[in-house]
């Protein structure tokens, strides 16, 4: 019995040393909390159209874009054609390349960052199936281009962005134009934001070698994650689902064959 | 005496302060095309380097041009003209110092930003300048002198030499902006002391008020823009990031780093919960990184949920064999019980590790280049992970080890039951994937297997495939390891030997079975191809075109980028297409350059007529620098560094060629012809026979007997290549007006062979480049024999 006994006092023991090493362990992964940058509400209510003032040629411009780069490519879905005609791209890119902005190709943004093509904004908002009372999180702000087309769908949108100045910039920008219903954060995006968790849809805009563990942890069964993998200049997107099993499934996001320009619509 | 009777006077040859500022003038230029490689690799991306390089080297040429349409103004200028041609040069190094130092290069924007591709175009044009200037002085030398041909074309090519040296050695031990500086600060030293000893007083008093702020320059070089597309400028960009290193290096800079946000895990299962440990990352260049834990042994805990801990969790114990380094990391990922020999050629990349723990007796690293290590050392091993495959490569980058000689050495060091594994890239559609597979495959019927299907084992997660080889058909008890290892982490099969349909696409999941389609149709021969895999080159790589990431086939490139649209643009092999765009260009700046003075220059005397100087000076520029590529590319694979072979090769043959060029003969007779080619062939013969034939005797030695017995063996050839042009100069001693316009020709032959010789090698093999090359000394000795005439000789 005093065996049984000092048997089970060490087996408790090392069920302690292994509980206290695993949660030093997790602190010793846990990232710092991100900085709040700007704070975004999640209600309906809400007015999430910006208010945007803007010269005549940039809106022909933005409609053409999708009449040309975005319908005739074969995206359907009315929201999110309608979407992208209302969000001002042109605010999203740096002063110098507005003239760019409605071309059909990605764009510098600094500190290694673009704004994606138009076409690839388009498609992937598509292919996540948000609804309005989505939750979803971003990670890579970058401009915060994404993030507006996000959140013109989706109930509220979380967005994270490790580089400080692109951050203060996408923060700035976004309040500016009136969007409310976006929190925007300083910080590693590795580890998502713990607190709003679960997402019910993750965008990854930045390629990593490897999708972060936390990341798939924070995506809620029935959920659905993009995300870029490859080299910058030849990348594919991915779609994770979650079923509500919480097993993972992936698939290729953007097809292999171009999707062609189709005239006369 | 000369043709008039007259003693020849001082004026009439080059003084050894002349020939002084020749040879220092030389070291400069090819210092800085050494230098400027380099810069151009860090700040561009490096097949744009090439395209750069080529450009500036242009400027060699323009000058010729320039020389032939001035006429006899150049001569009549003389000490004035070859000391404005060198300050000129020396003016261009500070204007391309100071503008990489504020110009950061994005050029794939180029292509639809008017901005960046006036940038690029200004860096490069600012690059063309020093060649321009050197080109203006060092031609104009060759018309003041024509009867010192010999001598000056000796020392044009020592000074070469040295500069080749020079530039290695400041790499080797600085930066690239301090050597740029230094170059640019010793052509500026050697401008004002040629001043001062000819008494030009304006050239010297610029060149006194220059030099204060040349030294500051030198002493505080400005370190080059680096674009914000590299990984070395996003890895800097990051919160909390500290530099613990920079050193210089021949490889290229290295630089450590280390970030609370620097994670690595490349082949991790999605399915695994917790998150990656964080790590330092050392990265060459710009853009290579290297993954480095803080210490070794490391606690990879996730290695048994990763594709790169898969084959130590089916080899746990024994030797195994690491080559190379890259995110892959398996000298992290290592298991406890294994021992490891790890091959980089990079020595700082091993001394880092060492420092961290990984030492003997667990750790034995060696640096060296992974082909040698395996063709010379008779240890067998029960795992070999080929890392350096997960860094892919570029097309014209010669890649030894995966080749179906060097994958049949990697079999033959395996124990019976070993494995070779080797971490692809996902890439869809399959690109790199089939040519890897058909390279394997041939190394396996070459090793003797029957069967090479029953072999191989590919799994695939989201972004990775991990090709398992085996030199005996895989155990049973590795098939079920494997799959329960998928089934729990949820991998797919690309192949496994019996693999089942329901396995191939079951959890990342595709539009169609692409890879299983490809791996089944190249390792059974049972099916056709899909049609995304034809879209890409399929042969297996052989050591005589070791070339295994060249992707493109040229004529599947227009449907390649009608099916997938501006996605395309990634997949094309840009090194070849710049290559093939340069010798383009060069053909047609070149015909209208070369045809430009022809209406100013006189006739020639016969036999030399215009084509046949055209000719003769067009093989001449081809075949030389053919030959010096194609023996570069074969040297890599004993030198095991690229710029250590660059280095070595330029200057044996710019210094072989400088003495030879001395002792070039005078006469124009057949005798001295065949004579002059005669030789060529037997250094020819020579050369080529050991780098092709003697690959595993030239491969034993150590490193410095290695490196002097390949010096050895080419050494004599390139005494031989350097003296058919300063005898042909000769000829032109009372026609000087033609020096300018051969050596223009030459310039011009010389920079499309050094785009063209890689577009050979990687399409048709190394001995193609190098017998094309010696063609093109056949239709130079042709040329040479009508020339001669019996009897006739000049002094």
């Amino acid at each position: 019995m005093t065996a049984i006994r000092a048997n089970g006092r060490a087996a408790v023991t090392r069920l302690l040393a292994l509980a206290f090493a695993g949660a030093l362990a997790s602190q010793a992964f846990a990232a710092s909390p991100p900085e709040v940058l700007l704070q975004g509400e999640a209600s309906q209510r809400n007015t999430r159209r910006p208010a945007v003032d803007e010269d005549r040629r940039l809106r022909d411009d933005r409609a053409a874009m999708v009449r040309t780069q975005i319908a005739a490519r074969g995206i359907r879905n009315e929201a999110v054609l309608a979407i992208m005609d209302r969000v001002p791209r042109h605010e999203f890119v740096p002063t110098d390349q507005v003239r760019a902005a409605y071309q059909d190709a990605p764009l510098p943004i600094g500190h290694g960052q673009t704004i994606s093509q138009p076409y690839i904004v388009a498609y992937m908002t598509e292919m996540l199936r948000l609804e309005p009372r989505d939750h979803v999180l971003e990670i890579g702000t970058g401009s915060g281009y994404q993030a507006a087309i996000l959140a013109e769908l989706a109930k509220d949108v979380v967005t994270i962005e490790i580089i400080k100045p692109l951050a203060e910039d996408a923060a700035k920008r976004l309040e500016r134009l009136g969007y409310r219903n976006i929190t925007v954060l300083h910080g590693d995006g590795y580890f998502g934001s713990e607190s709003a968790a679960p997402y019910d849809a993750i965008v990854v805009t930045a390629a990593a070698t490897h999708v972060p563990p936390p990341l798939v942890a924070q995506l809620k069964p029935g959920g659905r994650m993009a995300i870029p993998v490859g080299e910058t200049w030849a990348q594919n997107l991915l779609l994770i689902e979650k079923d509500k099993d919480g097993k993972l499934t992936t698939r290729n996001l953007l097809p292999v064959r171009f999707v062609p320009l189709t005239r006369g619509r | 005496m000369d043709a008039d009777g007259r003693l020849p006077s001082a004026a009439d040859r080059p003084s050894w302060l002349h020939l002084a500022a020749l040879f220092g003038l030389s070291a400069a230029t090819l210092a800085f095309e050494v230098l400027l490689l380099r810069l151009f690799e860090f700040s561009h991306w490096h097949y744009f380097a090439g395209f750069a390089i080529a450009l500036a080297l242009l400027g060699l040429g323009a000058a010729g041009t320039t020389l032939a349409l001035l006429g006899a103004r150049s001569e009549r200028w003389g000490d004035g003209w070859f000391l404005g041609g060198l300050l000129a040069a020396a003016l261009g190094l500070y204007v391309v110092l100071c503008l990489q130092a504020y110009v950061a290069l994005r050029p794939i924007f180029a292509a639809w930003d008017a901005r960046e591709l006036g940038k690029l175009l200004l860096v490069d044009i600012a690059a063309f300048l020093p060649f321009y200037g050197a080109g203006l002085a060092i031609g104009q030398v060759f018309i003041r002198w024509p009867r010192h041909a010999r001598k000056l074309y000796a020392f044009n090519l020592l000074g070469s030499g040295a500069g080749s040296i020079a530039a290695s050695l400041l790499l080797a031990f600085g930066s690239i902006a301090a050597a740029l500086a230094l170059v640019a600060l010793l052509l500026l030293l050697l401008g004002t002391g040629v001043a001062l000893a000819q008494r030009q007083r304006l050239a010297a008093a610029f060149c006194l008020i220059a030099l204060l702020p040349a030294v500051l320059l030198t002493w505080r070089p400005p370190a080059p823009a680096v674009s914000d597309f590299k990984a070395l400028a996003r890895v800097q960009d990051l919160p909390d990031v500290q530099v613990l290193a920079v050193q210089p290096g021949l490889i290229g800079q290295l630089t450590l780093l280390r970030s609370e946000s620097l994670r690595y895990a490349p082949g991790l299962s999605l399915a695994w919960p917790q998150p990656i440990p964080v790590m330092d990352v050392a990265i060459i260049g710009s853009d290579t990184e290297v993954p480095l834990p803080g210490a070794f042994p490391y606690d990879a805990h996730h290695a048994p949920a990763s594709l790169a801990g898969l084959p130590f969790a089916l080899r746990p114990h024994g030797a195994a064999l690491v080559l190379g380094a890259s995110a892959w990391q398996s000298p992290a990922l290592a298991g406890a019980e294994n021992a490891i020999t790890w091959i980089e050629p990079d020595q700082r990349v091993l001394d880092i590790a060492r420092e961290r723990g990984a030492r003997s007796p667990r750790f034995a690293l060696i640096a060296d280049q992974p082909y040698r290590h395996l063709a010379i050392s008779p240890a067998h091993y029960d795992l070999i992970v080929a890392d350096q495959a997960y860094n892919g490569g570029d097309a014209a980058t010669e890649d030894y080890l995966f080749t179906v000689e060097g994958i049949t050495l990697a079999l033959q060091r395996l124990a019976a039951d070993g494995l070779l594994a080797v971490p692809l890239r996902v890439e869809q559609p399959p690109r790199h994937l089939t040519r890897m597979l058909a390279t394997i495959k041939q190394a396996l019927v070459r090793y003797g297997a029957a069967a090479p299907w029953a072999h191989i084992a590919v799994l695939r997660g989201l972004q990775t495939h991990l090709l398992l080889v085996a030199p005996r058909p895989l155990l049973k008890a590795d098939s079920t390891a494997l799959r329960a290892f998928a089934r729990q982490w949820q991998f797919d099969f690309d192949w496994l030997p019996d693999v089942t349909g329901e396995e191939v696409n079951r959890y990342h999941k595709l539009e169609a079975p692409t890879f299983f389609a490809t791996a089944r149709a190249i390792l059974t021969g049972e099916a056709a191809l899909p049609d995304d895999a034809t879209w890409f080159a399929t042969d297996s790589a052989r050591l005589s075109r070791p070339y295994l990431w060249r992707s493109l086939r040229w004529e599947r490139a227009p449907h390649l980028i009608e099916t997938m649209g501006w996605r395309a643009m990634a997949y094309l092999d840009w090194s070849l297409i710049f290559s093939a765009a340069t010798v383009a260009l060069v053909v047609m700046l070149a015909f209208v350059l070369i045809l430009a003075p022809l209406g100013r220059l006189p006739p020639g005397a016969p036999p030399l007529s215009r084509l046949s100087i055209a000719a003769y000076f067009t093989v001449l520029g081809l075949g030389y620098l053919l030959i010096e590529i194609a023996v570069l590319q074969r040297v890599i694979l004993f030198s095991g560094q690229p710029v250590l072979a660059a280095s070595m090769v330029f200057a044996v043959f710019l210094i072989g060629s400088g003495v030879g060029s001395a002792m070039a003969p005078e006469a124009r007779t057949r005798r001295a012809a065949l004579h002059i080619f005669a030789v060529i062939a037997m250094g020819f013969t020579v050369a080529a026979t050991a780098l092709w034939l003697a690959t595993d005797v030239l491969l034993e030695p150590e490193t410095t007997l290695r490196l002097t017995l390949l010096i050895m063996l080419i050494l004599p050839l390139a005494w031989a290549m350097g003296r058919p042009f300063p005898w042909a100069l000769r000829q032109f001693a009372d026609q000087p007006r033609w020096i300018p316009w051969a050596w223009a020709i030459n310039g011009f032959a010389s920079v499309a062979a050094a785009s063209l010789a890689p577009l050979i090698s990687v399409h048709h093999g190394q001995p193609v480049t190098l017998a094309i090359g010696a063609l093109c000394y056949v239709v130079a000795l042709m040329v040479a024999l009508r020339w001669t005439t019996a009897g006739v000789a000049f002094h």
